[in-house]
């Protein structure tokens, strides 16, 4: 984190929402899940729903407010994160952020020769070293698809690339359950043991729905694996504004925290506790190339109201800054990554990620 | 929230609407008088370039109308299709990739080519018009995205190809049971995971060991997907875009 300024009475901040704005969107998420419902991929996340008092209707899982209503009362507000030495680096809780890189970027700029070029392994584990390093920077992501390894096993060398890149606190990526064990095996290794781990959790998983309402096999099996061994998961929906979400910002975050909210319940079903980071990705397509805009004006306001959203909730939030739709280090990616990790910074957003990423 | 200046933008916009659109009407009606004043012969390519320019423009009515029209002077229903609607279409992908039309309005255009090709159908498959081709398409194995594939579908079938949309997660078996029921000329896959990428190698293999390798094209897209890649696993072409994936497809039934 960086180093915190020594004046006391200035702290400001910055809200997108009014109490009753956050309400709004809080009810129109209820009745999102209430009424349109859910498809769930997963038989585990199924049966986890149905047994609780969901119920199915025309091929949707409908989700009842008070189960909802459970879920953000049982997961926890702060969200401890160690370092590999042991040491708290990083707790998630209100007040508190913290920067880092983002993953799984096919492509980088090679850092001799200037040119594009596919990702490597040793990509990985050199953006891990050089973040280890950096001040600003508090935890690691992949940033690079290794495209030198077997396709199916990419997620595990990202890992191991930044296991040896970095003592910081990590946020990693996997292809299904297979992936999760076996990360889960070497994570147990490296912290010494599994309630070692359990105690001083040093890595966070990453997973998402894929917005409208569609939970796929995959995500929910590694956001259960997560919860079974009480480790931290981030499940964060990308609701882009006219693409998989609604063209207004309003409507694409109700369906965004609607779908966040049901990785909580199943979180908190499977083990009430689960530590959860709750967020979303609010951006717009851009209607001209078809792209997710990481630059448009919709992501930090729609961070912003996230921000909002997880402060009424009362739990750790996720955030996206730093990142740019500009190919070149040029004036529009200096813009684009100011404005965000401004706003990241003046909404408290927890755990900040995708700083150095180009969409 | 809106500010006031939103506010005062929009009811502008509305303003303009609402002033272009009797304009917009009596220019579709005067456009259908001078048609009625026209000789058969010469009214033949008018109406179609009526057809396009109001495709492209999105106004599915208009394009229903004057299909119709087209119909009852006894056009040629491929003619119809192919100097009207698809010529329409090709106009609003040109432009499409050209960043002067955005995804809405290739949206609406293909809003109006529908309610065209709603009027022409039943008379298309009565006169056994030979498509452009016939294309399977699908999501692979895995995989559960679809706008993209969605999109390439829709530009397509702009262009007068016949889609056979099998949706997403599809497994390899699945791909190669459509190619050997419905015998296309081009199979299309997409994928948006990097881990989903080799359910394109995988439905390809599946394709060799049933023989039918050789007798369907392949394209493929989707973000991570390259043209190296296509090359890589023996795909016959890459797309970038869903406009592009029109061209190339053309190229390869060519």
């Amino acid at each position: 984190m960086a180093e915190p300024i020594p004046i006391e009475t200035l702290h400001p901040t910055i809200r997108m929402l009014s109490d009753e704005q956050i309400q709004a969107i809080h009810h129109t998420s209820l009745d999102i899940l209430s009424r349109t419902g859910i498809v769930m991929k997963n038989e585990a996340g199924r049966e986890l729903l149905l047994d609780i008092g969901a119920w199915e209707s025309e091929g949707r899982i409908k989700v009842p407010p008070y189960l909802v209503t459970d879920a953000i009362a049982s997961a926890p507000p702060r969200l401890p994160m160690f370092n590999r030495l042991g040491e708290l680096t990083m707790p998630l809780e209100a007040g508190k952020v913290f920067f880092g890189p983002g993953s799984d970027c096919p492509f980088t700029i090679d850092v001799n020769t200037g040119q594009r070029r596919e990702a490597t392994a040793e990509d990985g584990r050199c953006f891990a070293h050089l973040c280890d390093g950096l001040g600003q920077i508090d935890f690691i992501m992949s940033m690079g698809t290794p495209s030198d390894v077997p396709t199916m096993d990419h997620y595990l060398h990202s890992f191991i690339a930044m296991i040896r890149g970095s003592v910081k606190p990590n946020v990693y990526t996997a292809n299904n359950r297979q992936d999760m064990e076996d990360i889960h095996r070497i994570a147990c290794a490296v912290a010494g043991s599994e309630t070692e781990l359990r105690e001083k959790p040093f890595l966070l998983h990453y997973a998402e729905p894929i917005s409208p309402l569609l939970f796929n096999d995959e995500s929910v099996d590694k956001l259960l694996f997560c919860a079974e061994k009480g480790l931290p998961v981030a499940y964060i929906p990308s609701p882009n504004a006219g693409g998989g979400g609604p063209i207004t910002l309003a409507g694409a975050l109700a369906l965004g925290n609607a779908e966040g909210l049901i990785g909580l319940v199943l979180t908190q079903l499977v083990r009430p506790g689960t530590p959860v980071l709750y967020g979303m990705n609010t951006a717009a397509l851009d209607m001209k190339s078809a792209i997710v805009s990481y630059g448009s004006p919709e992501w930090p306001m729609g961070m912003a109201a996230c921000a909002d959203l997880a402060r009424y909730y009362g739990l750790p939030v996720w955030g996206t800054a730093g990142a740019t739709d500009s190919k070149l280090v040029d004036a529009q990616a200096g813009i684009e990554a100011t404005v965000t990790i401004m706003t990241a910074f003046l909404t408290r957003c927890n755990l900040v990620h995708d700083a150095g990423s180009s969409a | 929230m809106q500010t006031k200046s939103q506010i005062v933008t929009t009811q502008a916009v509305i303003a303009s609407e609402a002033k272009q659109s009797p304009s917009r009407k009596e220019e579709i009606a005067s456009s259908q008088k001078t048609l009625l004043a026209m000789t058969r012969a010469e009214q033949l390519p008018q109406i179609l370039e009526q057809i396009a320019s109001n495709l492209y423009k999105g106004e599915n009515e208009a394009v229903a109308d004057l299909v119709q029209q087209a119909l009852d002077q006894e056009m040629a229903p491929a003619d119809i299709l192919n100097g009207g609607l698809i010529a329409g279409m090709d106009e609003v992908g040109k432009d499409f990739k050209a960043g002067e039309l955005f995804v809405p309005e290739v949206l609406i255009a293909a809003r109006a080519m529908h309610a065209g090709m709603n009027v022409l159908r039943p008379l298309l498959a009565e006169s056994d018009v030979p498509s452009a081709g016939k294309y399977v398409i699908g999501t692979v194995q895995g995989d559960l995205h679809d706008i993209g594939k969605n999109l390439v579908k829709m530009m397509l079938e702009g262009a007068g190809f016949e889609t056979i949309d099998l949706g997403t997660d599809v497994r390899p078996d699945d791909f190669v049971a459509a190619v050997q029921e419905h015998h296309p000329q081009l199979l299309g896959m997409s994928a948006l995971l990097t881990t989903t990428m080799p359910g394109m190698k995988a439905t390809i293999e599946a394709l060799e060991e049933a023989g039918l390798r050789d007798v369907v094209k392949i394209m493929i897209g989707g973000a991570p997907v390259t043209a190296a890649f296509a090359e890589q696993i023996g795909a016959d072409a890459y797309a970038p875009d869903a406009a592009t994936a029109v061209d190339v497809a053309r190229s390869l039934v060519a």
